[in-house]
C-alpha cells in the first residue's frame, strides 16, 4: 500500500540512481563498500570529537557555577573562627568537586587559615567522605589522602597506612606524604625501609619525601636502613643522608672517607661533612681533595669551602691546573670568595698562576664575584 | 607478461598504502591508550605541575640566527619560565642582522670573561656576555657554524646537569619545564623528554606568553594545525611507551648533558641534527648496554610560528625530509640489530618505510595510478581502491587526531574552531598531503645530492616581537 502511494521522485528514482551508479565488478563493489565503512566510520569520528568536546564544555560551565558558589564561603571559612551561614546545597554528586576545591583553596593557605578550613571540612562530615573515598578507585583515593594530608590528624593513621605498599607508585607516593604529615618521624619509619624495596619510587621522589619530613625525623630510620640491613639494593637511600641531619651522619661519613668507600658513597660523605662545618673534619676534607675521582675533588671542595680560611689559597690554588673542568671552576670560585680577599690580592694570585685554564676559571670568577 | 606485471604493480601500490594507513591507525590506536592512561594520571596528580622542590637545575639553550624581530620577546618569555633553578644560554650564531645589537641594548649585556669548557667542538667563540639584568642570562657570540654548532657551544657553556633545547623563535608555555622534567624524577634511567610543539599563527600572544589559542586566517597554516596534532600525538606518543622515540624536536627537548658529551653532542654535518641526536642516544646506550629512557610527552607545549607562504614551507619540509633520510642513513645498524629492542625493529624499519622512502613510492603511486588510467592500463576499480586507501584513510587520520586532541587537552575550545579543522583534515587530503609529498621528495633529492647545509631561513611576520 505504501509503496504504491509513495511518489516516483521519492521511491523510484533514488533506487534507479543507486543501481545505474552501483557497479557490477566485484572489485569495485569491494571497494565502494570500504568506501562507504571508511565515510561513516569518519563521520563516527566527527560526531564523537564534537560529543566530546560538548560535554567537556558543559562540564566545565557546571564546575564553575559549583566553583563560584562554594569560592566565596571558603574565603569565609579561612577568616572567620564561626561557620559561615547559610551553607550552599551540597548534593552527593558534588562532593567530589567539594573536595576538590577544597583541596585546591588548602594550597593557597598557611597557618590559622588552614586550621580554621580544616575545622570546617569536619563541621561538615566530609572527612567521613574523604576516608571512604580511600576504599574506591585511583583517583578517588588520590583525593581522599590529599584531604587528610590536609587535616594532618593522627586519628587517620590506620586507614592510611595500608596505601604505602600500595601497587600504584602515585597512590603510595600520596599516601607517604600524607603519613609524614600525620607524624613524620613514625612515617619516616615506614618509608624508608619500604624505599629499599620500591624501585617505582625515585630517588627526586624520596628526596622530595625527605625534605617535607624534615632531618630530625628522616636521619636515624635512614642510618637503620643503610646499616642494619646486608641488602645491596639499600645503597641507592645513601644520597638521601643530604636531608638528614648531618651531626647523626657525620659518623658513617667519616667512616667512609676512612675507608675509601666508592666514589658516589664518598660525595655523599663530603656532602654531609660540608653541611656541618665542623674544623676537625678539616683535615680529612683535604686529604679528599687529593681523590683520584674528578666528582670526589670537586665535593671535597665544596666542603672545604664552607669552612675556608683567609691563607687558604694554598690549599686552592694547585686545583687551578686539576685536568678536571669543573674542579678548576670551584677553585677558582673558592679563591675568588675567600673570607677576606681583597681585589688587590686576587690580582697577586692571578699573576701567579702558569696554567692557562685555571687563568681563564680565575678570572671568570673574580668578574663574577664583582657583579 | 606485461600485463602481469602492471597488474602486480597495482596491486603492490594499493598494499603500500593500505598498510602505510594502517600502520598509523594502529599507533593512532596505541596513543589513545597511552594519552588515557596519560590524562587520568594528570587528572589525579591535579592539572597543575606539581613543584616538588626537588627539581633538578636547567640550562635553557637558545640558538639564533637572524632573529631580531622575535629575539627579545622570546628570551623574556624563558626568563618567566615557571622553574625553580635555571639558566638561559642564547647563543649567536654569526647573525647577520642586529640579533646581537638588540639582546646587548635590550638585557644590558656586558662582556664577560668566561673559559669555555671544549667538551664538544664547535666554532670559535667571540665573546661571552652577561646580563646586568638577569643574573641567569648570558649570551655567546660565535662564527657562524649552523644551529648544531651553536648548541654544541651551548651544551659547553652549560652549567647545569640538563639542557633544553629551545628554538628562538617559539615560545615556551609557562609550565613546560616543570613538566617535561617530571621524567627525569620519576625514572631515573630518563637521558632525555620532548614535548609537544603546537602552532601559534592565529592565537593570541602578549609579553611572550600564549595567552589564547587561536586558528590563522592562513589556510596553509591551518592545514599545518591539523598535520602537527597528527605528528605529534600519535606519530610520537605511540612509541613513547615502548622507548621507541626517534625524534625529540629540537624546538623544545630537555636533555640530559653528560650523555649527550657522551655520544659526541650535535652533529653538526647534518639538516636534522635533532633526529640524529635521539638515534644515536639509543643506538649509544643499546650497543653499550646502558638502561636508558627517552619519552615524549604530550601536554608541556612549546608554541611556534609556523610558515604561512608556500616557498618557506616547501623548503621546511625538504630540510626535514633531508633530515630524516640524514639520521636514518648513518645509523642503518640500529636496524635489526641484536640489541635495536623497539627502536631497531620496530620504529627504525617503520621510520625508513613509511617516512623515509615514503614520498617516492607515493609519488611514483599516485603517477603510475593516474598516469596508468589515462592511458587505460589501470583499471577504475583499481584507481578507486588506490583513492580509498590514499585519501579515504588520510582523512580518516586526520580527523582521528582531532579526537585525540579533544580527548586530550582541548586547547581549540570554539566549537567554530573545531569544526574549521574538520574541514581542514578532510582537504588537506586534496592537494596539500600531494604537494608535501612532492617536497619531501625534494629533500631526498638534496640529500642523494648531498647538498650544502645551511640554517634554514623563514619569512617571520614579526607579531611576537611588538
Amino acid at each position: 500500500m505504501l509503496s504504491e502511494s509513495c511518489p516516483v521522485w521519492l521511491c523510484e528514482m533514488p533506487r534507479r540512481a543507486w543501481l545505474a551508479i552501483w557497479p557490477e565488478d566485484g572489485m569495485l563493489q569491494l571497494a565502494l563498500y570500504c568506501a562507504l565503512s571508511l565515510g561513516g566510520l569518519t563521520l563516527l569520528v566527527m560526531v564523537q570529537v564534537l560529543a566530546l568536546g560538548e560535554i567537556a564544555r558543559r562540564r566545565a560551565a557546571r564546575r564553575r557555577s559549583f566553583n563560584d558558589q562554594w569560592r566565596p564561603f571558603f574565603a569565609l571559612c579561612s577568616l572567620g573562627d564561626e561557620m559561615p551561614e547559610p551553607v550552599p546545597n551540597l548534593p552527593r554528586s558534588r562532593q567530589l568537586w567539594f573536595l576538590l576545591q577544597w583541596n585546591r583553596t588548602q594550597l593557597q593557605l598557611r597557618g590559622a587559615a588552614r586550621e580554621r578550613m580544616n575545622r570546617a571540612l569536619l563541621a561538615l562530615g566530609m572527612d567521613r567522605q574523604a576516608l571512604s573515598l580511600l576504599r574506591g578507585r585511583v583517583r578517588g583515593k588520590l583525593i581522599g589522602l590529599t584531604c587528610l594530608r590536609h587535616l594532618a590528624d593522627p586519628a587517620h593513621w590506620q586507614a592510611v597506612q595500608p596505601l604505602l605498599m600500595n601497587r600504584n607508585m602515585i597512590v603510595s607516593l600520596a599516601a607517604a606524604q600524607t603519613l609524614i604529615a600525620m607524624d613524620a618521624a613514625r612515617a619516616m619509619q615506614l618509608i624508608l625501609p619500604a624505599a629499599v624495596t620500591r624501585a617505582d619510587w625515585a630517588l627526586p621522589r624520596l628526596a622530595n619525601l625527605c625534605q617535607q619530613a624534615g632531618e630530625q625525623a628522616v636521619t636515624l630510620p635512614l642510618l637503620i636502613a643503610l646499616t642494619g640491613s646486608e641488602d645491596p639494593r639499600r645503597e641507592r637511600l645513601i644520597p638521601l643522608l643530604v636531608h638528614g641531619d648531618p651531626r647523626h651522619a657525620a659518623p658513617w661519613a667519616r667512616a667512609r672517607l676512612e675507608e675509601n668507600a666508592p666514589p658516589e658513597q664518598l660525595q655523599v660523605a663530603l656532602r654531609c661533612l660540608c653541611e656541618l662545618g665542623d674544623p676537625r673534619d678539616r683535615a680529612r676534607l683535604i686529604r679528599a681533595l687529593q681523590h683520584e675521582n674528578a666528582d670526589v675533588r670537586l665535593a671535597a671542595l665544596q666542603a672545604v669551602h664552607k669552612q675556608a680560611r683567609s691563607d687558604d689559597s694554598q690549599v686552592f690554588m694547585p686545583l687551578l691546573g686539576d685536568s678536571s673542568w669543573w674542579v678548576r671552576q670551584a677553585a677558582a670560585d673558592n679563591l675568588a670568595t675567600l673570607p677576606g680577599v681583597t681585589a688587590e690580592q686576587l690580582q697577586s694570585l692571578l699573576a701567579k698562576v702558569d696554567d692557562r685554564y685555571g687563568r681563564d676559571a680565575l678570572l671568570r670568577a673574580i668578574a663574577e664575584t664583582r657583579r | 607478461m606485461t600485463i602481469d606485471w602492471l597488474w602486480w604493480l597495482q596491486l603492490g601500490f594499493i598494499l603500500y598504502f593500505l598498510l602505510l594507513n594502517g600502520m598509523y591507525l594502529l599507533l593512532n590506536v596505541l596513543s589513545m591508550v597511552s594519552l588515557t592512561g596519560y590524562i587520568r594520571q594528570r587528572a589525579e596528580t591535579g592539572e597543575i605541575a606539581p613543584y616538588l622542590g626537588v627539581e633538578p637545575p636547567v640550562s635553557v639553550l637558545m640558538p639564533a640566527f637572524n632573529e631580531e624581530a622575535t629575539i627579545r620577546t622570546s628570551v623574556r618569555s624563558m626568563l618567566q619560565l615557571q622553574y625553580p633553578e635555571f639558566e638561559v644560554v642564547v647563543i649567536n650564531d654569526g647573525s647577520k642582522d642586529r640579533t646581537l645589537a638588540v639582546l646587548i641594548e635590550e638585557f644590558e649585556l656586558v662582556p664577560h670573561p668566561e673559559p669555555l669548557r671544549q667538551a664538544v667542538i664547535h666554532q670559535p667563540v667571540q665573546a661571552i656576555y652577561r646580563s646586568r639584568r638577569y643574573a641567569n642570562l648570558r649570551v655567546i657570540d660565535k662564527a657562524n657554524g649552523g644551529k648544531a654548532d651553536a648548541l654544541n657551544a651551548g651544551i659547553n657553556a652549560a652549567r647545569h646537569g640538563l639542557f633544553c633545547g629551545v628554538d628562538a623563535d617559539s615560545i615556551l608555555q609557562r609550565d613546560s619545564l616543570l613538566r617535561v622534567v617530571q621524567p627525569f624524577l620519576e625514572d631515573e634511567r630518563t637521558v632525555a623528554a620532548g614535548g609537544t610543539v603546537r602552532i601559534a599563527n592565529g592565537s593570541e600572544v602578549r609579553g611572550g606568553f600564549l595567552i589564547r589559542a587561536g586558528l590563522p586566517t592562513n589556510w596553509l597554516a591551518r592545514f599545518q594545525i591539523v598535520e602537527y596534532l597528527r605528528a605529534f600525538l600519535f606519530g610520537r606518543l605511540g612509541w613513547s611507551p615502548m622507548n621507541a622515540v626517534l625524534i625529540i624536536s629540537g624546538a623544545f627537548g630537555l636533555f640530559d648533558k653528560e650523555r649527550v658529551m657522551d655520544v659526541g653532542g650535535y652533529r653538526t654535518d647534518t639538516v636534522g641534527e635533532d633526529m640524529e641526536l635521539v638515534v644515536r642516544l639509543h643506538r649509544y646506550h643499546r650497543e653499550k648496554r646502558i638502561p636508558y629512557r627517552i619519552r615524549y610527552l604530550p601536554d608541556p607545549i612549546c608554541w611556534t610560528e609556523c610558515p604561512e607562504d608556500v616557498g618557506t614551507l616547501g623548503r621546511q619540509r625538504s630540510r626535514w625530509q633531508r633530515g630524516l633520510a640524514e639520521s636514518l642513513g648513518r645509523h642503518a645498524r640500529l636496524a635489526f640489530s641484536l640489541r635495536g629492542g623497539a627502536p631497531g625493529w620496530l620504529a627504525w624499519p617503520f621510520m625508513a618505510l613509511f617516512e623515509w622512502l615514503g614520498p617516492l613510492i607515493e609519488l611514483v603511486g599516485y603517477g603510475f595510478m593516474i598516469g596508468g588510467f589515462v592511458l587505460g592500463v589501470v583499471s577504475y576499480a583499481a584507481l578507486t581502491a588506490f583513492l580509498l586507501v590514499a585519501i579515504g584513510m588520510g582523512i580518516l587520520l586526520s580527523v582521528n587526531g582531532l579526537l585525540l586532541e579533544t580527548m586530550s587537552f582541548r586547547v581549540y575550545e570554539r566549537r567554530r574552531d573545531m569544526l574549521r579543522l574538520f574541514l581542514m583534515a578532510v582537504l588537506e587530503n586534496f592537494g596539500y598531503r600531494q604537494l608535501n609529498t612532492l617536497w619531501r621528495c625534494r629533500g631526498l633529492w638534496q640529500w642523494f645530492s648531498r647538498r650544502k647545509h645551511q640554517w634554514g631561513a623563514m619569512r617571520r611576520s614579526g607579531r611576537w616581537g611588538q
